[in-house]
């Protein structure tokens, strides 16, 4: 089946006046229709990076240096080219971390979606700000009628993200990248937000491209999982099996920090890191990226970068471990 | 939209601040060295202490500084505001009759910096270390730094003397007398030009800095990545999403600077015999015409005040998270 979304050997380059380091580097992504995938990470990975350039908004002064991404089959954007502005907002639309800052604090909520709709399906003021009462219905806000009219720092957070994913769904996009959608939110929030989104998708059969450094949040809703790691991809794989068996040693560390309560523990439970910090995107190691904090790290790690291996169907890691030769 | 209780609120102080004015404003002349009488004196030709004496009783001189202060105080509250020495008629009327050609130059000198300083601010953004920027910031600080009465002479030696397309001074054409109401106003407008404009460089590099940087923090805010998540063209993304939120620290600038403008008018004025407040706040000075003086204070601090409050109210409408909720 052709992916929705393809993207393939994708880099992303920052130029400063002196040198050029990439921020993303050979990175393949297929995503497909309906499913969920969620990309994870810790700060710095690639993430948010990955999700900007989908929509062709990566940050001056980076840009795509290499690859291609193509929707329904059409490339949108390769080296030095960017389609993305007629697709972006109406086929992918994207949400942001912090709803207390992504919404524009001078236009009310009404007029925030309803331009969304004037601009991509030409409809008049009236009926768009009709449709707009619909869409905050529709993702849970009550008195939408109200709440149309009123402006973003009127409202919660929580109602405040809910209105953004309202916004992104104007023009039933078939993809939908949320970025971190509960990171600056209460827990419980968090919840209903994330309930949200899957009640979105089951309606609309929307991709959902979901980022987050939050494993419990894969746990919840994802098809699949890409963790990535310095700009790279590590591993892949359908949740539950990447879950319950990590292949790559970042992704079990990453599983080692989630805390669980024990019920039988006598002392107070320790919080599990991860020892050392991610290498900086100008100065990152010949070997894996990974070797110095990672535990079973040998001379090979160090010295060479290992590609991913595909360790079962669906499934591949980029760690010496997993490749055959080790295994065997 | 403009809440009732706010501009209550923002008249009750006003009032107080007009009267610390009044007060502020009579004793620091009073301390002024210079008298009237002396001045009035000395044009007759000199006169004996007697006369002197007789003239600073006939004006109130000799009283207590106390009770002069009252006399003023409750005089203006009535609406009187004295008879100047100098021009022989009551001050309101000579500060009624020059205050249109003064609002006129400064509100005209504001909208031409406001407008094209925010232009020049906004355009620079767009790309901060383009050619272009660097000149409209090269530009801005000349205007800026160049004293305004220079550059109002320079103006007239290049654009009414050598290159005679606009008139060198004053306000009306005398041979245009009985032009009707259009005639006048193109005639007046005509005159206003090289005015208002020699008035608005000095304050135009200010908006245009304001603007530019106030801009270029504004696109890289999270809500301007929204709009260009939203698939909305650049123009709308830059001049509704981004341009409305920039406007706001430009505003409060406006409205702060009124005074200080009303002050650069004096120099204008005077430079293109434009026949305003300011030359009369000049003359006065000169005369040592207390009431007059006194008067132009009172009105500059009253269109300060006024011009604060219209910030306020454009403020609030503008940006909705002020008072809103108040």
């Amino acid at each position: 089946m052709q992916p929705l979304l393809s993207i393939k050997d994708l880099r992303i380059s920052f130029r400063s006046r002196t040198s050029q380091f990439a921020v993303l580097e050979d990175f393949d992504l297929d995503l497909q229709k309906g499913e969920t995938v969620c990309l994870v990470g810790e700060s710095g990975s690639g993430k948010t990076m990955t999700g900007l350039a989908l929509m062709g908004l990566v940050p001056s002064p980076g840009f795509i240096s290499n690859g291609a991404i193509s929707f329904e089959g059409r490339e949108m954007i390769a080296a030095g080219r960017n389609r993305a502005a007629e697709i972006r907002g109406k086929n992918i639309a994207m949400i942001f971390q912090e709803p207390m800052t992504a919404l524009n604090p001078v236009f009310t909520i009404g007029e925030q979606i309803a331009e969304m709709l004037r601009y991509h399906e030409g409809l008049g003021r009236k009926a768009a700000i009709e449709r707009a009462v619909e869409l905050l219905r529709a993702v849970g806000i009550p008195e939408p009628e109200q709440r149309v009219h009123e402006y973003p720092h009127q409202i919660s957070g929580g109602m405040r993200q809910r209105a953004m994913i309202a916004v992104a769904l104007a023009c039933s996009p078939q993809i939908l990248i949320a970025d971190e959608p509960t990171t600056a939110l209460d827990v419980t929030v968090q919840a209903q937000i994330l309930d949200l989104l899957e009640e979105v998708q089951e309606r609309l059969g929307t991709t959902i491209l979901l980022i987050t450094h939050d494993m419990g949040v894969v746990a919840d809703v994802a098809d699949r999982v890409v963790v990535m790691y310095c700009g790279r991809k590590i591993e892949e794989g359908p949740a539950a099996e990447v879950l319950a068996d990590p292949r790559h040693p970042y992704t079990s560390a990453l599983l080692a920090c989630i805390p669980r309560p024990d019920p039988e523990a006598t002392t107070r439970m320790k919080l599990l890191d991860i020892p050392g910090i991610v290498p900086a995107a100008s100065a990152r190691p010949a070997g894996c990226a990974y070797a110095a904090r990672c535990a079973f790290a040998f001379d090979k790690c160090r010295a060479e970068r290992p590609p991913l291996f595909e360790v079962a169907e669906g499934r591949s890691a980029a760690c010496w471990l997993a490749s055959k030769e080790h295994s065997q | 939209m403009v809440p009732v209780s706010a501009l209550a609120r923002n008249l009750l102080t006003s009032i107080v601040t007009v009267l610390a004015v009044i007060v502020f404003n009579f004793t620091l002349i009073h301390l002024a060295p210079g008298d009237p009488v002396t001045v009035m004196v000395g044009e007759m030709g000199g006169g004996d202490p007697e006369l002197i004496t007789r003239l600073q009783q006939q004006y109130g001189l000799d009283r207590p500084f106390a009770e002069q202060l009252f006399t003023y105080v409750l005089s203006v509250l009535t609406g009187d505001l004295g008879f100047s020495f100098y021009y022989n008629m009551p001050v309101l009327d000579l500060i009624l009759q020059r205050l249109p050609a003064t609002l006129l130059l400064v509100v005209s000198a504001l909208c031409l910096a406001i407008v094209i300083g925010t232009a020049l601010g906004v355009v620079a953004a767009q790309r901060p270390r383009g050619i272009l920027s660097h000149l409209i910031t090269v530009i801005s600080i000349a205007g800026f730094s160049a004293p305004v009465f220079w550059v109002g002479i320079v103006l007239i030696i290049g654009l009414a003397s050598a290159l005679p397309i606009f008139p060198t001074s004053g306000m009306r054409d005398v041979t245009n007398i009985g032009a009707g109401i259009w005639g006048d106003t193109v005639d007046v407008a005509y005159h206003l030009v090289l005015p208002a404009f020699t008035l608005a460089t000095v304050y135009l590099a200010q908006y245009s800095r304001l603007a530019r940087s106030s801009m270029l923090e504004v696109l890289s805010a999270d809500y301007v990545r929204t709009a260009r998540a939203k698939g909305l063209p650049e123009r709308l993304v830059v001049y509704k999403h981004a341009l409305r939120n920039a406007v706001l620290p430009v505003v409060t600038i406006a409205g702060l600077q009124f005074g200080q403008v009303v002050a650069g008018a004096v120099l204008v004025e005077t430079v293109f015999a434009w026949p305003g407040l300011g030359r009369l706040a000049y003359e006065s000075i000169l005369r040592r015409d207390s009431p007059t003086m006194l008067g132009i204070l009172l009105f500059s601090a009253v269109i300060v005040i006024v011009a604060n409050i219209v910030t306020d109210m454009v403020y609030r409408m503008i940006d909705p998270r002020i008072g809103a909720r108040a």
